[in-house]
């Protein structure tokens, strides 16, 4: 799945999050956003399957602008795009097992039958084997996050949407998660989109860097490139964020 | 004074937001009506709560709502000596409005209230954004099973709470007022129509939707964590109660 966005602005009352921002977004590659915290990623994140709509600007998703969309029209995409939420995204009222097979539920993808075994399968996928009974509140941010997935590919997605993944996590369930992003991938060739300030994962996973600073992308480089960037800006972001993480090392 | 026009304006621009609102939730939940079928799992989840789960509240308050007229209209009956008429006002009161009325005020404080915070706390959470992201329509998953739940089983429990008020009544009125059982209901019966009875599920019949639109709206525009989560709570419970009273007006005035 290929998205541009195109001069897109978002406000909210007086606080203008996006002006004028522009992203490519190429099939089968792992994007990635950078930005400070409050830079309005997550708001670029949710325009990609339509949860937010700009004020004015395009989004075109294999060739459609999505924005002059209604609604109702927006369903069948949606279930082509999985959105990884930072809070895991999962109703706290219904089992990790129930969680994993809503979307084959509700949209009749699979025979009742086959289903305990379908989210037997994507729970073992991401490391969750014996889950199924548990309730989302009992168990850790991470292993939400995981159940996220396992939901999110039982709808077989073309596009997969990450916020914050590795947010709030200890250094190697954060490996987990990188190294699950990376395996989807690769071996499922799904279109992947991330958002974080987490520069490991940033240089780990990336095919392309964006940086948002301001309410639009100031640069687009690969992650070497981007490394070593001679954009203050970037700089700045980059000596911040690694400053950050040592002290919380420490 | 500008600052005082303002809040009049934004007073007034929320009421209109709100109307307008849940009267397309209203339209939805009618559309999405045709997948109760297909949704009868959650349907029958959200019919227990109304029903099953509100019986011993609604067998309290209907009881001594019963009770209370009869005691309250018996005593000034009997000094007219007219204390064998206790029945039909009891009946009728009960039918008429208080039934329907009391019935309709503890399901809004007690299920209103819950799935206002419930569906108000998904929003704020970002669990109706994973909703909307897997494709799946938030009213048809969250409101209709609500909306269809409170319009079928309100009547029930009004027709339950009700027949439990009489006996209530009759309770006071036998051991208390000294009228018969038998003088009791025949009071009753004879005083009763049909047109009080359609006028009690007409009523019963809006109050439901009015509570399931109310607090189910207040959930899903819930915003600002948990101290939105409150407010939307506050305001379902309020909203529901106030339009009751207006409903129940315009009802009495025109079909009655």
């Amino acid at each position: 799945m290929k998205i541009e966005v195109k001069n897109i602005y978002k406000s909210f009352g007086d606080n203008h999050v996006l002006k004028d921002l522009n992203l490519t977004i190429p099939e089968g590659k792992i994007t990635v956003i950078v930005g400070g915290s409050g830079s309005g990623k997550s708001v670029l994140l949710k325009h990609l399957p339509g949860l937010l709509r700009p004020d004015s600007g395009n989004i075109i998703v294999d060739g459609r602008d999505i924005v002059p969309l209604p609604e109702t029209a927006l369903f069948p995409l949606r279930q082509r795009i999985a959105v990884i939420f930072q809070s895991g995204g999962l109703l706290s009222s219904l089992t990790v097992g129930d969680n994993v097979a809503l979307g084959l539920v509700e949209h009749r993808l699979a025979k009742r039958d086959k289903i305990p075994e379908i989210v037997r399968e994507k729970l073992s996928l991401v490391r969750l084997e014996g889950k199924e009974s548990e309730m989302p509140g009992n168990i850790s941010v991470g292993m939400r996050k995981r159940v996220s997935i396992a939901r999110a590919l039982t709808l077989h997605p073309d596009l997969i949407l990450y916020d914050e993944p590795t947010a709030g996590l200890d250094p190697p369930m954060a490996e987990n998660i990188d190294d699950l992003i990376l395996r989807l991938s690769r071996e499922l060739r799904v279109t992947s989109v991330m958002v974080t300030h987490d520069l490991t994962s940033v240089f780990k996973l990336a095919d392309t860097v964006n940086m948002l600073h301001e309410g639009c992308i100031i640069e687009s480089l690969p992650p070497e490139e981007f490394k070593n960037s001679k954009n203050q800006i970037i700089q700045n972001f980059i000596r911040r964020e690694y400053h950050a993480a040592a002290i919380m090392i420490l | 004074m500008i600052t005082f026009l303002k809040r009049i304006e934004a007073i007034f621009t929320d009421i209109f937001d709100s109307t307008g609102g849940m009267l397309l939730l209203l339209m939805q939940c009618l559309i999405e009506v045709k997948f109760v079928l297909s949704s009868a799992r959650r349907v029958l989840r959200q019919m227990l709560e109304v029903g099953w789960n509100t019986l011993p509240l609604a067998s309290m308050i209907g009881m001594f709502t019963g009770m209370i007229t009869s005691l309250q209209t018996g005593v000034e009956l009997k000094n007219l000596g007219l204390q064998q008429q206790i029945g039909a006002i009891v009946g009728l009161s009960l039918v008429r409005e208080m039934g329907p009325v009391f019935t309709a005020f503890i399901v809004a404080a007690r299920v209103g209230a819950s799935w206002a915070a419930e569906i108000g706390a998904m929003s704020v959470s970002e669990e109706i954004d994973a909703l909307r992201s897997l494709g799946i329509r938030p009213v048809r998953f969250l409101a209709m099973p609500r909306f269809v739940a409170a319009v079928t089983m309100q009547p029930l429990l009004t027709i339950y709470s009700i027949v439990v008020g009489i006996w209530g009544g009759a309770l006071v009125s036998v051991n208390y007022l000294r009228v018969s059982q038998r003088v009791y209901y025949k009071r009753l019966f004879d005083a009763l129509k049909t047109q009080d009875i359609i006028l009690c599920l007409w009523k019963t019949l809006v109050f439901g939707a009015i509570l399931s639109i109310v607090s189910c709206y207040s959930g899903l525009t819930t915003e600002n964590g948990a101290e939105g989560v409150g407010r939307s709570t506050m305001r379902s419970v309020v909203i529901s109660l106030s339009l009751f009273l207006v409903a129940d007006y315009f009802i009495t005035r025109f079909l009655g």
